[in-house]
């Protein structure tokens, strides 16, 4: 059985005032937590996802149709036809923004295969004029014009040879299978 | 001195026990105040509550793609068999169709380059219809595997306008509608999806977007990045993290599933900063993140080693779960995690 010495009844004293300590900071901290408005914000975000819950919900309380035993699609769907020439509103090449910022693009088939030269600047250096060369399926790879003149754009095609201009107007031949300017 | 050991023993118990009451008081408030329905658009009917508080283990990833074909019935059966497998009682995937356009003919839609150009709204419609009747047919009858499909576009190019930030908002709408009539509602629900990137366009453009969809209803998930916010520097092309928290989280309509690619761990944190500067500053508080995209899959589908940005699942949503708890202003759960692809099945 322990000794109740004058030390460790000390020692209780202290706990104990640290525990109501404890119970006062945790009390006035409930409070303070309770009292916390919902951001009005997130009050508009909780309304409109309310929203899809309850069709979630009504949903899962109602039959549910019938599964196929043997899963097929109906029919495929057509994808859209690959584009040949000059776009001018293109999508951006498989690179981050921060890399590259394309103006236009060629799209063309090299060597049977689909490929797009994005013209435009290097994303970080806009002084920088680039060209990425994007066979579908590969690695995009980045070619520095000669000349820093700013982004290019391609202004015409002769099959897969390529004329850039650049912001100040320099023309620029650029062959689209090899990857080579002039 | 030595007297004072049990009086700082007691101290400490106090320091503890505090902690341990506000982040329960937190938590129960946030419940109280419905956060829990809030976070149930992503998480299955009242999940918040088996939504761990602080999760210490990367749930199952899915796949988002980089969308290369409208025949997507099989790639939505796949993911249907392997939620089923994984048991994913809630998951998303974003479709995503390249950049906003539209043609000469004035109808919006998407350059997605790896389809070979132009595809209008409609043409999107029908191929997420595909992917969503093969979800269904995949799964197994009473199946408990709810997918979030969100079709989405960039901000890049600038055709990013509020015209077709509406447009895509009305598909969305469609697609719930679509949903709706076959009775897949238990299973499935739509929403968009937008990579908003600032090297891509000026802030005002991209808000415009988001304003424009979030006038139509429903909601999206912004899947872009922060180039060069802090705590790295200023933010690209004159955004800053108000803008980011804008399109992300502010707007009602904006749900964040940020890119974490960087196995620096640099993207997770200027996420933090971002959720940081919403809590002392946005109109919604802190972003609840909904998942972590990473792009490891879609780096190895074109043989590209991705140096430096090539995080798995797991690595980026432990690295933004780490993130946004190393500041309780931030603290919380990444709810999903999700693998961009740039595969056709």
């Amino acid at each position: 059985m322990p000794v109740r010495t004058p030390r460790n009844l000390r020692l209780r004293w202290a706990v104990l005032v640290g525990a109501a300590g404890a119970g006062l900071i945790a009390i006035t901290a409930v409070g303070q937590a309770a009292a916390a408005p919902v951001p009005p914000g997130l009050a508009a975000k909780m309304a409109r996802a309310d929203q899809a819950r309850q069709g979630r919900d009504a949903a899962q309380a109602a039959p549910r149709p019938a599964k196929p035993s043997r899963p097929e699609p109906a029919a495929a769907v057509a994808d859209p036809a690959w584009p040949s020439g000059i776009q001018e509103h293109t999508g951006a090449p498989p690179l981050p923004g921060s890399v590259f910022q394309s103006t236009n693009a060629w799209f063309g088939l090299v060597g049977g295969r689909r490929v797009i030269v994005f013209a435009g600047a290097s994303g970080s250096d806009p002084s920088t004029g680039e060209v990425v060369i994007w066979t579908l399926g590969a690695t995009p790879h980045t070619y520095a014009t000669p000349v820093s003149e700013g982004a290019v754009r391609v202004a015409a095609a002769a099959g897969t040879r390529l004329t850039l201009t650049t912001a100040l107007g320099t023309a620029l031949a650029f062959e689209a299978a090899s990857g080579q300017f002039g | 001195m030595h007297a004072m050991v049990p009086v700082l023993v007691g101290a400490g118990v106090a320091l503890v026990a505090t902690s341990i009451v506000i982040v329960m008081a937190r938590a129960h408030v946030a419940r109280a105040a419905g956060l829990g329905a809030a976070l149930a658009l992503l998480a299955s009917s009242g999940a918040l509550a088996v939504q761990p508080a602080l999760a210490a283990s990367p749930p199952p990833f899915t796949f988002s793609r980089y969308v290369g074909t409208l025949s997507m019935y099989t790639m939505g059966c796949n993911q249907g068999r392997a939620a089923d497998a994984l048991g994913q009682p809630d998951e998303l995937a974003i479709l995503d169709f390249g950049d906003p356009g539209w043609n000469s003919a004035g109808t919006f839609g998407a350059w997605d380059n790896l389809l070979g150009g132009f595809v209008t709204i409609p043409q999107i419609e029908t191929g997420v219809e595909t992917y969503m009747q093969g979800f269904w047919d995949c799964t197994v009858p009473g199946s408990h595997s709810f997918m979030n499909v969100a079709p989405g576009v960039t901000n890049h190019g600038g055709a990013g306008t509020a015209a077709h930030g509406q447009a895509w908002a009305h598909m969305v709408k469609d697609l719930n509608a679509w949903i709706t009539s076959h009775s897949f509602g238990s299973q499935l629900f739509a929403l968009g999806a937008a990579d908003l990137e600032p090297s891509w366009a000026p802030p005002a453009d991209t808000e415009a977007w988001a304003n424009g969809f979030n006038l139509v209803g429903g909601n999206y998930y912004d899947f872009g990045s922060a180039d060069g916010c802090p705590p790295f520097g200023s933010c690209n092309n004159g955004w800053s993290q108000a803008d980011e928290y804008a399109v992300a989280w502010g707007i009602p309509a904006a749900f964040a599933v940020p890119e974490i690619f960087t196995e620096s761990g640099s993207m997770a944190t200027q996420w933090q900063q971002i959720s940081l500067w919403g809590a002392n500053h946005g109109s919604a508080g802190a972003i609840h993140f909904s998942a972590a995209m990473s792009q490891f899959q879609a780096c190895a589908d074109v043989g590209d080693p991705c140096s430096g940005t090539d995080n798995t699942p797991a690595q980026a949503w432990s690295q933004l779960t780490s993130s946004i708890n190393s500041d309780p202003k931030t603290a919380g759960s990444v709810f999903f995690s999700t693998e961009v692809s740039r595969q056709t099945t």
